[in-house]
């Protein structure tokens, strides 16, 4: 079939044109919130959760779901939403042992956790696999869109892609993770916006939802699918490749999601974030990235579309039947929203993870924090070229959806089980993490050359779809070689591993505070802040730090009242002897001032952390 | 034959597989100490959780039901 074109009108270039414009200019604002590696990395450790929450549903939702979930939806129909809505099957785990594991710990990376946790060399085999993931990522991110954008607008597949990767290198070099947090926040809305907006308009065009349901056939209403068949799209395949695999690797090992929870500014907020990303958001992005599949299937049933329409152009399709002049443009900024929002966050990943596992241990000791930055910056740009070079590779797949699936189960299974062996068994030693990480990935290779080496993890399903089952295999076999190994190795002192696996939480709460922790929880108070000269300083009412049950050394969170920043201003500090001063007032110094971007004489909250 | 008539059995493996994972992720912690629930934060944390994974879990038993009825 020729590809599909469809020029949009003026109108729509510029609302896409305006589009990319108003996210540099939004994104590069930013830069002037970014003055350290800590900064341009982490956000530092400021942001509120629903802030996070929309950022991580825009890096979630990529460049290829709305073409790939409404191909899904199109054929499944409704279990589409599965891979969506399987992520809470890890989150016990995330919420109250990896996620205070890395907050406390103050990792910059998964590879600086993998040598504090085990040893240099554990290290450099989790550099490796991290950077090739995330490489392949961005490459595999940026064809997608580009083959997107040359099905929708005609334009050249190698220099659509280049053009996205430039603004988005642009705005991260700028703005770091603070420009990725604040930019994702503004996508992520426009995307769940396009999303929705595509299926009302949809049902309103088949006369409401009724008319829609009863076109869909029984089985594609479905919220699951089909246990162990077709190969193309097996329930218990998505279960072991997607709901664990893949959702540990998202969660658990992607550097992008880890820095996103690194910028909450507490504890509690980080699982606020994940659980109202999980309940809320992500059935929302669901049915977003989804229904032009759905409506396009009963379409098909109505009789306005061709019953032989493609289902990898369904998207383009419905979108065509659909749109007029500007809601086109609105629909494709959604598309490039999703795209900027994956790309940006996987840059600002791998210059993490090439200036801490790097260049700093490596190349450069001992740097400033300017020359560091700097150095990130250039990364950061690299990082985008690296992308662009692996377009053309990616092109020579037959599938891109082959590609995708092969590459995430044959990476991850190996680190999965080397994240979750590390932090929940004390036991787990160095020489079985690197052996798990090794074996591992020989063993996944064996079983791409010998794909009967799946069939006992096959549940029944055909060799076909042995892409998915491969995850099951992976984490088995590298589950046993784990535990093996460690039976007959010596483990770290548990002195050296606290507050790096289960049990030593409190421990790693301690080093984060640099002394007791105060678990008392009284109430947020406001203030006005008064400057003052001198020493590093921050002071409360006696009044006030009853009213917060605070003690003087606790480690207090200091925000801009206006609650829409989400912590945009705001700084972590200790709190000093109570002052004896005005109920209202904060004192505070001017260091702690500009380190948080405060403004002297604007109303302030301020809340207890421990 | 009722289990793959709506994909029950995807459905079942689902929540008892998963329900499985889920658990064990909640159950290390509270065991090993790093979840306390005298304290506020945690019993608020484990308390919306399964609040959450409840309505959840109902929502999406109506959506099947609402499916084949």
């Amino acid at each position: 079939m020729e590809p599909i074109h469809i020029f949009g009108t003026r109108l729509d270039y510029v609302i896409i044109i305006f589009y990319f414009l108003g996210i540099l200019a939004f994104g590069s604002i930013f830069a002037r919130f970014t003055r350290s590696t800590k900064d341009f990395f982490f956000g530092n450790q400021r942001f509120s959760w629903w802030l996070i929450a929309f950022s991580c549903i825009a890096t979630t939702v990529g460049s290829y779901s709305f073409i790939k979930y409404s191909e899904v939806g199109f054929k499944f129909g409704l279990s589409s939403t599965m891979t969506y809505l399987n992520d809470w099957v890890i989150m016990g785990f995330f919420l109250l042992t990896w996620l205070p594991i890395i907050y406390f710990s103050r990792v910059s990376s998964v590879p600086e956790y993998f040598e504090r946790r085990f040893d240099t060399k554990t290290r450099a085999m989790a550099t490796t696999m991290i950077l090739i993931y995330m490489i392949g990522y961005i490459g595999i991110n940026l064809y997608t869109m580009a083959v997107a954008l040359n099905a929708l607008l005609g334009v050249d597949i190698f220099w659509s892609a280049v053009a996205v990767a430039v603004v988005c290198s642009i705005y991260v070099m700028a703005g770091g993770q603070t420009a990725v947090i604040m930019t994702d926040l503004l996508q992520g809305i426009l995307l769940l916006l396009a999303g929705f907006s595509l299926f009302l308009i949809g049902l309103s065009v088949l006369g409401g939802w009724n008319n829609f349901w009863n076109l869909l056939p029984e089985a594609l209403r479905l919220p699951f699918a089909k246990f162990n068949e077709p190969h193309e799209f097996p329930f218990v395949g998505i279960f072991w490749q997607d709901g664990i695999s893949n959702n540990i690797a998202a969660y658990f090992m992607s550097q992008g999601m880890i820095l996103r929870f690194l910028s909450v500014k507490s504890l509690s907020d980080g699982r606020k974030t994940l659980i109202f990303l999980l309940f809320v958001l992500m059935p929302l992005a669901a049915i977003s990235a989804s229904s032009a599949g759905w409506l396009g299937k009963a379409f098909v049933e109505a009789g306005l579309i061709s019953r032989n329409t493609p289902s990898n152009a369904i998207f383009v399709v419905v979108a065509n039947q659909l749109c007029r002049p500007g809601v086109f443009g609105f629909i494709m900024a959604a598309l490039i929203a999703a795209l900027m929002s994956t790309i940006d966050t996987l840059i600002n990943a791998v210059s993490v993870v090439a200036i801490n596992d790097i260049y700093r241990p490596y190349i450069i000791k001992g740097g400033s924090d300017k020359h560091y930055l700097f150095v990130a910056r250039i990364i950061s740009f690299m990082a985008g070229a690296a992308g662009i070079l692996l377009v053309p590779l990616f092109q020579s797949f037959k599938s891109i959806y082959v590609a995708h699936g092969a590459f995430i189960a044959s990476v991850t299974p190996p680190m999965v089980v080397v994240i979750i062996l590390g932090s929940l068994w004390k036991r787990f030693t160095p020489s079985a993490a690197f052996s798990t990480l090794l074996g591992g990935s020989i063993a996944i290779a064996f079983s791409i050359k010998y794909p009967i080496l799946i069939t006992p993890f096959a549940h029944g399903v055909a060799p076909e779809g042995y892409i998915f089952m491969r995850a099951f295999y992976g984490i088995t076999v590298s589950l046993l070689i784990g535990v093996l190994i460690t039976l007959f190795t010596k483990p770290k002192d548990i002195q050296e591993i606290r507050g790096l696996v289960l049990g030593t939480i409190d421990d790693a709460k301690k080093i984060f505070k640099g002394g007791e922790i105060n678990e008392s929880r009284g109430k947020k108070v406001t203030g006005w802040l008064k400057v003052v000269d001198g020493q590093r300083i921050l002071s409360f009412h006696r009044i006030a730090m009853n009213l917060m049950k605070a003690q003087p050394g606790d480690l207090i969170y200091l925000s801009d009242g206006k609650r829409w920043l989400g912590g945009l201003r705001s700084i972590h500090a200790k709190a000093c002897e109570p002052h004896e001063g005005d109920t209202n007032t904060i004192l505070i110094s001017r260091d702690l001032v500009q380190e948080g971007e405060l403004i002297e004489g604007r109303r302030h909250r301020a809340e207890l952390i421990f | 034959m009722f289990f793959s008539s709506h994909n029950w059995d995807s459905f079942l493996y689902q929540f008892i597989v998963g329900g499985l994972f889920f658990l064990f992720g909640i159950v290390m912690p509270v065991v090993h100490k790093d979840v306390n629930l005298a304290r506020r934060d945690d019993r608020w944390t484990i308390g919306i959780i399964f609040t959450a994974l409840l309505v959840f879990i109902l929502s999406i038993i109506a959506w099947q039901l609402y499916a084949i009825k």
